[in-house]
């Protein structure tokens, strides 16, 4: 039998930016000295890693997943998970897909035995945020961009946006992103039933990880889909691999149903369609607007977007303070400038058009959502799959040889200060009112990055930090510490690149 | 397939497709009741109706609150009860906008040399935006006043680009019949103008710029100099519709007095305002990709220059609104801009063949992304259509815009149908009950009815059995007449509404009432 292992070429520069990258990840993980040591503690305070429902709910799941096979919540559950919470037929469910909670189940598995749990568990979004910068730098290869800056620009993903905040949480943006990528490698190879297989697997996943998925993916499904036809004036083919891409979907179709019926009863209608429940409100506030959300009439078809909302929401998603992407990433604008620049290329232009169609409805889809802010949150998360693939086009910027030390200046500039922001946001806290909420409060808190600012004056989430370091140093020469390490690896990267092209 | 597509029957096609969307939209929403929610589309109506119908039928009956245009093409349909309470007299012409609106959008796209999936784009963006099909299917004067403006537009870019003097005339022409709908036409008219005069001072020199120039105004500012003479005519001045009782100006300075005109001389507050009415009207990424198309046109070196410069005119009434806010000629009220009511947010709407056309060949320029633009295009437009997201409807239902005067003008189509007696009504104040009563016009006593509202303001208890009017409110000619009236004392107040109260002569009183016409034909 001749069976070859394939070449395996280590990159150097990978190498560093992957361990760096871990190093990072490891420094910022969440906790505190109490959650470390009581891992079935419920703490939900401001900084800790049940801060958000998004997190505890998703993770009170795959408690009950493991524990007790269920996807149904015990009291004490859904009171950990509330708001994020349903209820029918006196029977507790999480409002989200399943899909991050059952992927998570077997590190917290691992977690329990070793005791654990909650650590492992959260390591979920670390892994998957190290597998993208893996497929950024993959993907944007195929294109066509240059090695170096390929591995610059998948590292900047996780800590020049609020990825590296959320690659510590428990939340879905993560797997959609990871995704995301897959489809998108996925489209960059030949046609072959096993492509068509996992292209189907991926958008089946990505109904059962977050129902806007379905849109998302669409552009991917769809170049998919055409390309198995070739219609000409006199002929009209059709590849029947295609067939393929629906025997990957259907598995998860057959799951999402299952899924409902369990939780909700109804086939079709997923928790989220269910709304809230009241049973753990405590502010008259809370239940004024579920009680208002409840005696709106429905007629038509009933979606939780509305067209209207989309002046509000591009403001707020693009350049708003408050979660505005430019704003918070600025170093994005060269991605945009790297995808004007790869269109040019006509060889990648299928693969670009698939890239803007995601990029303009993950914008659209939330910009129409009633809620762009993505409630008490840091940056724009709902638009981290978007993050991902604008910085495929990244290396692009840097292609021409002209101007490339004004454009290393300009990209270290703008690199620099959104490191700076996601730093804040990774070391201190995810809960950052939206300003129609903060400028109410008895005692208004800020509304901007400014919240994390004041955080880390005192406090950190950090773990190791809080473990180790807390009699030894202040927080925010901790910070400095690890904005440090990412300036000095940006610069030397920088130089690199430009060296060794 | 393709060939047949690029047929030249592509317009008819179009135009049939158009004509199906356009009857379909009308009875959806004669069929839900919302086709005459606007206050004005039903005053619209009661004007046609009072040229044709009532105590004192005629021409004269076009007043001068509103251009005449309308009004006009309405009465060859308005002597219908059907046409008339189903709101069908004016909105068939505005349908009738609608089609050619579409073509027009398409055929300006195709001198452009736009390819066949830009132009039908263009005319689908326009086709299928909600507050279009809403307008096209009411009596309201947006529709109509577009498919003038725009064909003024296609006409004048075809003279700037082609250069036949027939093509100046026939834009000379539509520019006259906008002005002759709105006064967004004049603005128009002296956009067009200019343009005449730069493109022909440019090319051929002054003296044939003056002549030509000459020859434009002859025609487009026709409509202009109807307008002062009939008012001149009627009303012996020729600004009454500028500063008379109820004009614009008069309910805009009793707007300022009461502090609603916030946009008066606030130029960054005007502007503000105007683009959220347009984003909200046309949806923010088609306001948006439109304002990055007209730039990509303008600047496209590809394009003649001609026709760069013609397609300026295309955004004629983004400047008219601006400036009429600025100068308080007009009101817009948004919500969250403008406290929490829409009012007049429909004016937002005069840019959607603009946007369409301008869109239309971004995506022919941009051929790589068009079907990716148009799919995110597609996706935001079920997303509108699914939200039901349509401000002018709001505006008609909810906001400033709307008067439900069900309650006072259902009391009078129970209490006076079937009984003799006329009503006493301001026509200024209070159309809107008068249309909604389903009575005949010759059933009400109004501003317009000559003899018998003079005597009946004087003596109103020997001519109305019912008064309609806002008690102790002087902007209601029939309060500021009865009130003093000394017949008045002969009244009981029978009801008492949010938009009027309304007054019955008692019984021992109706022996010396006159309940049928007795004047004659009056001049």
């Amino acid at each position: 039998m001749n069976f070859k292992l394939p070449k395996i070429v280590i990159n150097p520069a990978l190498v560093i930016t992957l361990l760096l990258a871990i190093l990072l990840l490891f420094f910022t993980v969440k906790g505190t000295k109490k959650t470390y040591y009581d891992q079935s503690l419920y703490d939900t305070s401001m900084g800790s890693p049940f801060e958000s429902s998004n997190n505890s709910s998703r993770y009170a799941l795959t408690e009950a997943i493991t524990n007790r096979l269920s996807f149904i919540l015990t009291p004490e559950e859904a009171k950990f998970s509330s708001p994020d919470v349903a209820k029918k037929n006196n029977r507790y469910f999480s409002l989200f897909m399943p899909g991050v909670s059952v992927l998570g189940a077997p590190l917290f598995y691992i977690g329990k035995y070793l005791g654990f749990p909650q650590l492992t568990t959260y390591l979920l979004n670390g892994i998957i945020s190290l597998v993208c910068l893996l497929f950024i730098v993959k993907i944007s290869r195929k294109i066509g961009a240059n090695k170096n800056w390929s591995i610059i620009s998948g590292f900047l993903f996780i800590f020049s946006s609020n990825v590296w905040a959320y690659s510590l949480g428990y939340t879905q943006h993560l797997l959609t992103t990871l995704l995301v990528l897959i489809g998108l490698k996925i489209i960059q190879n030949k046609i072959n039933v096993l492509n068509n297989l996992f292209l189907g697997v991926v958008f089946g996943a990505g109904l059962m990880v977050d129902l806007p998925n379905a849109i998302i993916l669409l552009p991917i499904v769809i170049y998919q889909i055409l390309r198995h036809f070739e219609v000409t004036y006199k002929t009209f083919k059709i590849n029947w691999k295609l067939l393929l891409l629906a025997v990957g979907v259907v598995p998860f179709i057959a799951s999402f149903i299952g899924y409902n019926i369990l939780t909700t009863g109804s086939p079709l209608s997923p928790a989220q369609f269910l709304g809230r429940t009241s049973d753990f409100f405590v502010t008259q506030e809370e239940i004024n607007i579920y009680e208002a959300s409840r005696t709106e009439p429905k007629t038509g078809i009933s979606l939780p977007f509305k067209s209207r909302k989309q002046l509000q929401g591009l403001y707020i998603l693009i350049v708003s303070n408050e979660r505005g992407i430019l704003y918070y990433s600025p170093v994005l604008i060269l991605g945009l400038f790297g995808f004007y620049i790869s269109s040019k290329n006509r060889g990648s232009l299928s693969f670009n058009q698939v890239t803007l169609g995601i990029i303009g409805l993950n914008l659209f889809v939330y910009a129409m959502f009633g809620d762009p802010w993505g409630g008490w949150s840091f940056g724009p998360r709902y638009m981290i799959p978007a993050t991902a693939v604008i910085m495929i086009y990244f290396p692009f910027f840097f292609e021409s040889k002209k101007y490339r030390v004004l454009k290393s200046i300009l990209m270290v500039i703008l690199a620099s200060y959104s490191i700076y922001l996601s730093s804040l946001g990774a070391l201190t806290t995810s809960m950052v009112p939206p300003k129609q909420e903060a400028i109410y409060f008895t005692n208004p808190i800020p509304y901007t990055p400014q919240l994390n600012k004041e955080f880390i004056e005192t406090k950190t989430s950090s773990l190791f930090y809080n473990l180790v370091l807390n009699d030894k140093i202040s927080t925010l020469a901790y910070s400095r510490v690890i904005l440090s390490l990412c300036l000095i690896y940006l610069f030397g990267m920088t130089i690199y690149a430009n060296t060794h092209d | 397939m393709i060939k047949f597509i690029q047929n030249k029957s592509v317009v008819w096609y179009l135009a049939i497709i158009l004509s199906i969307v356009s009857i379909f939209t009308f009875k959806l929403y004669l069929d839900n009741g919302l086709g005459l929610s606007y206050n004005d589309a039903r005053s619209h109506l009661d004007i046609g109706r009072r040229v044709v119908e009532g105590l004192k039928p005629g021409l004269a009956q076009l007043g001068s609150v509103w251009l005449p245009l309308d009004h006009v093409l309405m009465i060859p349909l308005v002597w219908n009860d059907w046409a008339w309470h189903s709101g069908f007299a004016g909105a068939f012409w505005n349908m009738l906008s609608y089609v050619g609106i579409g073509v027009l959008i398409y055929k300006y796209l195709e001198k452009l040399k736009v390819g066949m999936v830009g132009r039908l784009f263009g005319v689908f963006v326009f086709a299928s935006n909600l507050n279009i099909l809403y307008l096209q299917s009411t009596a309201m004067t947006e529709p109509l006043l577009l498919f003038t403006m725009l064909a003024g537009c296609y006409y004048l870019m075809i003279w700037m680009t082609e250069d036949r003097l027939l093509d100046l005339i026939k834009a000379s022409f539509w520019v006259m019949m906008s002005t002759l709908v709105r006064y967004d036409g004049w603005f128009l008219l002296a956009v067009v103008a200019g343009l005449v005069a730069l493109r022909t001072w440019y090319k051929k020199g002054y003296k044939t710029a003056e002549g030509t120039l000459i020859l434009f105004c002859t025609v487009a500012a026709f409509g202009v100099v109807l307008w002062f003479g009939w008012n001149l005519l009627i009303f012996k001045d020729p600004l009454y519709f500028a500063f008379g009782p109820y004009s614009a100006h008069a309910q805009q300075e009793q707007m300022l007095a009461a502090g609603a005109l916030p946009t008066k001389g606030n130029a960054v507050l005007s502007l503000q305002t105007y683009l959220y009415s347009m984003i909200y009207n046309s949806i923010a990424t088609v306001a948006f990709l439109g304002i990055i198309a007209t730039f990509v046109l303008w600047f496209d070196k590809k394009l003649d220059g001609a026709a760069r410069l013609a397609s300026s005119a295309l955004w004629a009434p983004f400047g008219f609104n601006i400036i009429a806010l600025i100068f308080g000629f007009s009101v817009i009220f948004i919500q969250g801009i403008s406290g929490n009511t829409w009012f007049n947010v429909r004016y937002g709407v005069m840019l959607m063949p603009t946007l369409a056309i301008f869109i239309g060949y971004f995506v022919h320029r941009f051929k790589d992304f068009r079907w990716v633009i148009i799919g995110l295009f597609m996706f935001v437009s079920f997303i509108a259509f699914t939200s039901n997201d349509s401000v002018s409807i709001d505006d008609a239902r909810v906001g400033s815009s709307q008067k439900n005067v069900s309650e006072v003008s259902g009391w009078l189509e129970k209490n006076a149908k079937d009984k003799p007696g006329f009503i006493m009504i301001s026509a200024a104040s209070h159309d809107a009950i008068i249309f909604s009563s389903n009575l005949p016009m010759k059933k009400f006593i109004h501003e317009g009815t000559g003899a018998y509202w003079e005597s009946a303001a004087i003596a109103p208890d020997r001519w109305a059995r019912w008064i309609v009017m806002r008690t102790h409110d002087v902007n209601d000619s029939t309060f500021k007449f009865v009130g003093v009236a000394p017949g008045f004392t002969k009244y009981d107040l029978v009801d008492s509404y949010p938009f009027a109260d309304i007054y019955q002569l008692r019984d021992e009183y109706l022996p010396d009432l006159n309940t049928t016409p007795v004047y004659g034909r009056q001049k």
